[in-house]
């Protein structure tokens, strides 16, 4: 880590994703994430990348499965409604076990929405990425340093397992300024033996592909996938705790909302009452196991999202009923204040006693 | 601390700069400046590109200090059209020295492609004297890391709005985390880009709390220090920084 720059959260991941040999952006402008765009646009020209501003989100997300095809390291970028356009081809991509990079820096939906932050798309991202049965990695920064890590982390993790991964951030996170520094060196994507590079009449073709007509076959390929997600399970998980030691009320979150419920962890403390911080940093695989460890020395769980509640359903499926856990959410672009959550620490623990 | 150039006491102040340079906090530290002194300023928020982060949120604020706050029709709202009432052409047509407008323009050479609608007006006021073009720069952004990069985006910015700087406004900073050390090597950097453009260096933005660390030689090495106000917090930052 050396230099450090002042740079929006949108800045900085496309930043990181060019230190990360990222040379093929295909993306479509959508608030809040258009300087992801707008920094590729100015950059990639200059190192001998692509930046290419498809016709359509739809468009871009099958230039990525391409990209993906030929081995290129490739990534999209967009914001809730344009992730919606954007399902089909991630599917295409999962069913091909390919590696790819998409972006989405959350603003208030259903529908068009606004273009206020949000967390209302972590049903999408972790329940249904597109049709059929497939997960994508799931990253879900809360500093704009992270977002930088993640960037990183979720190409290199994409490739170890073929999979596509996705940096799930919400309209605070991309557009707020924090100083940020960058590895000096990231390693360069390994080889990819299965890619679509021509086989110099050397090799038989590699073959690319989501369709198969036979039901037999096509159980079989889904099935060795899910073995190769236990072992994502297994190995991919990450999380972040704050005060947690001698807490008894946990709240969980994540990316920025994670930020404001540490401070007020804070102000809870200093009314007296003892609470700590859960957060998971991939949402999926999600930190099942730990979450439950960590409930165990709690009595009562909060959840704290710009939602009206949707990991809130995987808190509790690992909490398992070993202690009641409520929810606390703002949504449409309204985001919650320390005191605003404070209060509701504070309240959970007035109800207990 | 504060010396203020002539350019900041100009009747129409325009603000330029790269995107995230740190114009608007400027701007509105400016406009308060101004305020104090007696005048009447006037604000006017011009930036078309980005929603966010923008002088129009501290309309309230500011008229508190009996500034008023002009901007694009629908800023402060969801829907994102880069409309400006025709209220604006009034302002800049009517400021005089006791009734300055600044002009918090949006980043880059889109940002300043709003310029452009008020051509002829700004450009027989610079003619003048009776208007600043200021370009914002901030080293600590990675597309102006250093004074050639820094020259680039604001000549992409003169050319757009077909006026040209009339001086510089060092504004580099790390947020909360700035120090003696970046403001020290900034004008160095602020100083080079000045020379290559051939334009003075009219202010140097700096928190109170870092001028307050630097010895007295350090703060004479700044070339007209202006305090800056933090504005732009973030929800979990404490506000008395």
């Amino acid at each position: 880590m050396s230099q450090k720059y002042l740079m929006k959260g949108n800045e900085a991941l496309a930043e990181a994703a060019i230190r990360a040999h990222c040379r093929h952006f295909f993306g479509y402008p959508i608030t809040p994430q258009t300087e992801v765009a707008a920094y590729m646009a100015k950059r990639m020209p200059k190192i001998g990348g692509t930046y290419l501003q498809a016709e359509s989100e739809v468009a871009a997300i099958n230039m990525v499965l391409g990209a993906a095809s030929a081995g290129a390291r490739a990534m999209t970028s967009s914001s809730s409604p344009g992730i919606s356009l954007k399902t089909e081809g991630i599917s295409y991509i999962a069913a091909s076990d390919l590696p790819a990079l998409i972006v989405n820096v959350m603003r208030g939906g259903p529908g068009l929405g606004g273009i206020q932050p949000s967390q209302s798309d972590y049903w999408q991202a972790t329940r249904a990425p597109g049709h059929g049965d497939a997960q994508l990695l799931v990253y879900a920064p809360s500093s704009v340093q992270e977002m930088v890590d993640l960037v990183i982390r979720a190409f290199e993790t994409g490739e170890k397992y073929r999979m596509p991964a996705m940096l799930l951030a919400d309209g605070m996170l991309g557009q707020m300024m924090e100083p940020v520094s960058f590895p000096d060196e990231i390693a360069p994507p390994a080889s990819k033996p299965w890619a679509l590079t021509g086989t110099g009449e050397k090799r038989k073709p590699n073959i690319i592909n989501s369709l198969y007509l036979t039901p037999s076959q096509l159980e079989e390929i889904v099935k060795k996938r899910f073995e190769r997600y236990e072992i994502v399970k297994q190995n991919e998980v990450l999380w972040d705790s704050y005060r947690l030691e001698d807490a008894e009320y946990m709240v969980v979150a994540y990316g920025a909302t994670a930020r404001i419920c540490k401070a007020a962890v804070e102000i809870a403390r200093e009314m007296g009452v003892k609470a700590g911080l859960f957060r998971p940093v991939t949402l999926w695989p999600y930190p099942t196991s730990q979450l439950a460890d960590c409930a165990k020395k709690i009595s009562r769980v909060l959840c704290v999202e710009m939602s009206m509640g949707q990991m809130v359903d995987d808190v509790r499926l690992a909490v398992n009923g070993a202690c009641p856990v409520s929810f606390y959410g703002r949504t449409g672009g309204i985001v919650p204040t320390p005191d605003e959550v404070a209060q509701q620490i504070v309240a959970l623990a007035a109800a207990k006693a | 601390m504060l010396q203020l150039n002539e350019q900041l006491n100009r009747p129409v102040v325009v603000i330029t700069g790269h995107y995230g340079s740190g114009k608007t906090s400027f701007a509105l530290s400016l406009a308060e400046y101004l305020a104090g002194m007696g005048k009447k300023p006037s604000l006017v928020d011009l930036d078309i590109v980005n929603p966010y982060f923008r002088s129009y949120d501290y309309r309230e604020q500011l008229k508190n200090c009996g500034i008023q706050v002009e901007g694009p029709v629908y800023a402060g709202m969801n829907l994102d059209i880069p409309a400006l009432p025709a209220r604006i052409d009034g302002m800049i047509e009517t400021a005089d020295e006791n009734h300055p407008v600044i002009l918090d323009v949006g980043g880059d050479d889109a940002g300043a492609a709003a310029l452009g609608r008020y051509h002829p007006v700004l450009e027989r006021l610079a003619d003048r004297n009776r208007l600043s073009m200021l370009g914002v720069v901030s080293f600590l952004r990675p597309l102006t890391a250093a004074p050639d990069m820094a020259v680039q985006a604001l000549d992409a910015i003169q050319i757009a709005a077909r006026l040209r700087c009339t001086g510089l406004v060092n504004a580099t900073n790390l947020a909360g985390a700035t120090d003696v050390q970046m403001v020290l090597q900034s004008t160095v950097q602020a100083g080079e880009t000045a020379d290559k453009m051939n334009l003075p260096v009219v202010a140097t933005a700096i928190l109170p709390a870092v001028w307050q660390q630097m010895t007295r030689d350090e703060q004479q090495q700044i070339p007209f220090a202006f305090s800056l106000t933090r504005r732009v917090m973030l929800p979990w930052e404490d506000g008395n920084l």
